[in-house]
């Protein structure tokens, strides 16, 4: 084929022949190179069809290595912190425990203060007006973590849990993932849905590589945090939680964070005392939930600041570690002294109780860190206490107290989360073991519901969203008047209404968008180029020179309004297989025929206003948006109890 | 990726200028005038609903682009609310007219009309117009056939 679609040199011009030759070799290669990249373009196009949800997954992998990364960098921080304090290397998980009484009474005391200062240093120099909570931001803001208040916030919680608070690392690490999403996001530029979205991926990254348990990870945020599973969030949420696991295990190794026996069910029947487990742990699931909060409202009354009162938490493990050495920490290790150490019940008893008053001061005294963890420990201990208690009473029956203590896991974890679905996963995960699903299954269920009749519906969770929903209403945003313009995108591709086919086929190239918006030299829109109208002819070099962009758009293209509501954008995408929507001004600024130099334009006959193009609204966006508002959250659920509460921030992290 | 004319040919063959539709002697002297002496070869047909309006689009693209191939050959084109099917017509001149950014004058004319929704169609039919008119020997005879009914016929279906 003679004809190019770069304009060749004119033939009859013999002095300039050897230029031209050379140029339409130029031209011939560019042609050539245009050519197999429209093939793969529109052979993807047609096959794969990619949207913002292809490449949300995309954005979730890079997430998860951030949380991944920050997982490892916080557990190697705070076990040099722990070196620093203890003056021992290498540290190892009995380094507290083995250092004289008086030195242990001082560690934790050391570190609640350094997590103090770190925070009233923190929030008179960093605080923005911005909520440093990751939940909060996901689900009840806008998806902003503040940066510095953030690290801040870390920093602290690297202290609290380096001398041994009674706290888990996975809620700084999960803050400190969610915190990096948000601003890999915010330099993205995305819209609020889906940057609370990444934000949620970050959360879910950051539990999975504590825990080492992907799906946990995963479950954890689009349960708890969420409120539902839909593909739109849960895809991104799986693929940040596997990415985070991989990275940590690439440097911590495969092994699973607890080292679990092989679960035993030795009859059917042992399904009864699982139920009854389940029922004992609903209900003190709810007695703890309330012990957290008074402990909250201890400290909280107290009026002293908050250095003085992790201090005063710090003082409180410290004395209690002298009972036991089980309290320092997380609990880790404990629970897998547990898993392998014959224990008598007393022992069992005087750990589980100095585990709970620890836990408690350290939390409520505003120490920053998670209480998943701590959850799950008195959730082991609780039901390894209760198959001690049913083999005393039922010598015959063989009852398995460890059996019982990996069940009460679950079933407590299910009570105080109010998450029963991650909780059964959590721990089929920990134990690697199907055997445990069926009471595992019941416990979960029924402590579920004991508790959520008991406590009301609270969790360890909605507690804190509860009162940040109360003190900062204003904040919740009303997704039923988020219109349009809160979710555009900006400089959505276009090409204008002269733009030859050679600059059509380029812009299909260099986006992934089926549809290519056009406008006049005023920015006023026309309609669309589909790709699948002119995907024939792309290549087509005879027609390169004489078809235009205005020659081959769609003008009756559907728009919407930035001023139109969420219901109206949705109702449009349903006549619409793109995935995105052009938002066109309404103010009536270039409507019926202006800039279109098209007389017979049927818009202009069906009276259509043709404004400016302000940008695009994606579906994915909109469906995010639209999810959250039919997630409610705790405060919505519960709105007398969330003005009940009216406690000052604590900083806490969970 | 097939060729736009291997792939329209199977699904639909149809005559793409029929000798009614033909004017070797074209009169006019200037580029608007001749498209639209071409163009008024179309007026009356059962497709057209309305020819004046046609008219206007069809001038108002020739604004906007260039529609001629390089050579002696314009392929003046619009997409209108003003057909029903997709109409061609052709008009030759003897003198040549003289179109602008086009050093030799056009001696042929082939004026398309396309209905709004018509894209693939249009291209098809622009496409294999502007194909079948780059080829040098088929354009010699189109300029030196004697009949309305020759010039239609050295003008394949598409």
């Amino acid at each position: 084929m003679s004809a190019t679609l770069v304009p060749t040199p004119d033939e009859n011009d013999e002095s300039a022949a050897p230029l031209a030759t050379a140029a339409s070799r130029a031209g011939d290669s560019r042609q050539a190179r245009l050519r197999l990249l429209l093939r793969i373009r529109v052979w993807l196009a047609e096959r794969i069809r990619f949207s913002d949800l292809q490449v949300n997954l995309i954005f979730a992998g890079v997430v998860g290595l951030m949380g991944g990364f920050a997982s490892v960098a916080f557990r190697i921080a705070a076990r040099w912190f722990t070196g620093a304090l203890t003056l021992h290397w290498p540290v190892t998980e009995e380094t507290l425990a083995e250092l004289p009484d008086w030195y242990r009474l001082l560690v934790p005391v050391l570190g609640a203060l350094a997590a103090g200062f770190c925070l009233w240093w923190g929030s008179r120099v960093g605080r923005s007006g911005t909520s440093t909570d990751y939940m909060e931001a996901i689900t009840l803001g806008d998806g902003v973590l503040p940066f510095r208040y953030s690290l801040v916030k870390s920093l602290s919680a690297l202290c609290t849990i380096a001398s041994g608070g009674s706290i888990g690392r996975e809620g700084p690490v999960v803050a400190l993932s969610a915190m990096l999403a948000s601003l890999f996001g915010r330099r993205m530029h995305w819209p609020t849905p889906r940057l609370r979205m990444l934000v949620a991926c970050g959360a879910a990254a950051g539990l999975a590589a504590v825990q080492n348990a992907p799906i946990a990870g995963a479950f954890f945020v689009a349960e708890i945090i969420l409120g539902q599973i839909v593909m739109e969030s849960f895809g991104p949420l799986v693929f940040a939680s596997v990415v985070a696991t991989q990275t940590v295990r690439n440097f911590l190794g495969e092994s699973p964070v607890y080292d679990i026996p092989a679960f035993r069910l030795n009859s059917n029947f042992e399904m009864v005392p699982y139920i009854g487990l389940g029922l004992l742990l609903g209900l003190v699931g709810a007695y703890y939930l309330q012990l957290l909060r008074v402990s909250e409202k201890i400290f909280a009354r107290s009026g002293i600041p908050i250095w003085a009162r992790l201090a005063i938490g710090g003082a409180v493990v410290g004395a209690l570690g002298l009972l036991s050495p089980a309290v320092y920490g997380n609990g880790f290790a404990a629970i897998n002294a547990l898993f392998h150490q014959q224990m008598l019940w007393r022992g069992v008893l005087l750990i589980l109780v100095v585990k709970l008053l620890a836990t408690a001061a350290t939390f409520g005294s505003g120490a920053v860190g998670g209480v998943f963890t701590p959850t799950m420990f008195v959730g082991a201990f609780l039901g390894y206490f209760v198959g001690i208690a049913l083999r005393w009473l039922a010598p015959g029956m063989q009852f398995d107290p460890l059996a019982f203590a990996l069940v009460g896991m679950g079933a407590f974890l299910a009570a105080a989360t109010q998450a029963p679905l991650m909780s059964i996963l959590v721990l089929f995960e920990l134990t690697r073991d199907y055997l445990i699903i069926l009471p595992l299954m019941l416990a979960c269920v029924v402590s579920y519901y004991v508790c959520r009749g008991a406590a009301g519906g609270a969790s360890i969770y909605s507690e804190s969203l509860k009162r940040k929903a109360a003190r900062e209403g204003q904040s919740e945003p009303d997704w039923s008047r988020t219109l349009v313009g809160d979710l555009m995108r900006l400089n959505p591709p276009a090409v204008t209404t002269d733009a030859g086919f050679k600059k059509i086929a380029e812009s299909f190239i260099t986006t992934r968008f089926n549809y290519l918006y056009v406008t006049d030299q005023k920015q006023h829109f026309e309609g669309a180029i589909s790709l699948h109208d002119v995907k024939p002819y792309l290549s087509d070099a005879a027609l390169a020179d004489i078809i235009i962009a205005r020659d081959v758009l769609r003008d009756d293209f559907p728009r919407v309004g930035p001023h139109d509501t969420l219901r109206k954008a949705l109702a449009t995408f349903t006549h619409h297989d793109g995935e995105r929507l052009p938002v066109i001004s309404d103010d009536g600024e270039g409507a019926i025929g202006a800039g279109s130099g098209l007389p017979g334009d049927e818009g202009d006959e069906e009276g259509e206003a043709s404004g400016r193009l302000l940008g695009s609204i994606s579906k994915t966006d909109l469906i995010l948006a639209i999810s959250a508002a039919g997630s409610k959250t705790p405060a919505q659920e519960n709105p007398a109890a969330a003005n009940a509460s009216h406690l000052p921030e604590s900083g806490q992290v969970k | 990726m097939s060729t736009p004319s291997s792939s329209s040919s199977t699904e639909c063959r149809t005559t793409l200028v029929t000798p009614r539709r033909v004017n070797l002697q074209l009169q006019a002297t200037t580029q608007a005038d001749a498209i639209l002496e071409t163009a008024t070869l179309l007026a009356g047909h059962h497709a057209m609903t309305s020819f004046e309006k046609f008219q206007e689009d069809l001038l108002s693209r020739e604004a906007a682009g260039p529609t001629h191939l390089g050579t002696c050959v314009a392929l003046p084109h619009a997409r209108t609310a003003a057909v029903m099917e997709i109409l061609v017509a052709a008009g030759r001149s003897e003198q040549g007219i003289p179109f602008t950014g086009l050093k030799e004058p056009v001696r042929l004319i082939f004026v398309v009309a396309t209905p709004r929704s018509a894209i693939t169609g249009y291209l098809a039919t622009v496409g294999a117009l502007a194909r079948m008119l780059r080829d040098t020997n088929r354009l010699e005879r189109l300029l030196h056939c004697a009949t309305p009914a020759e010039f239609a016929a050295l003008l394949p279906a598409v």
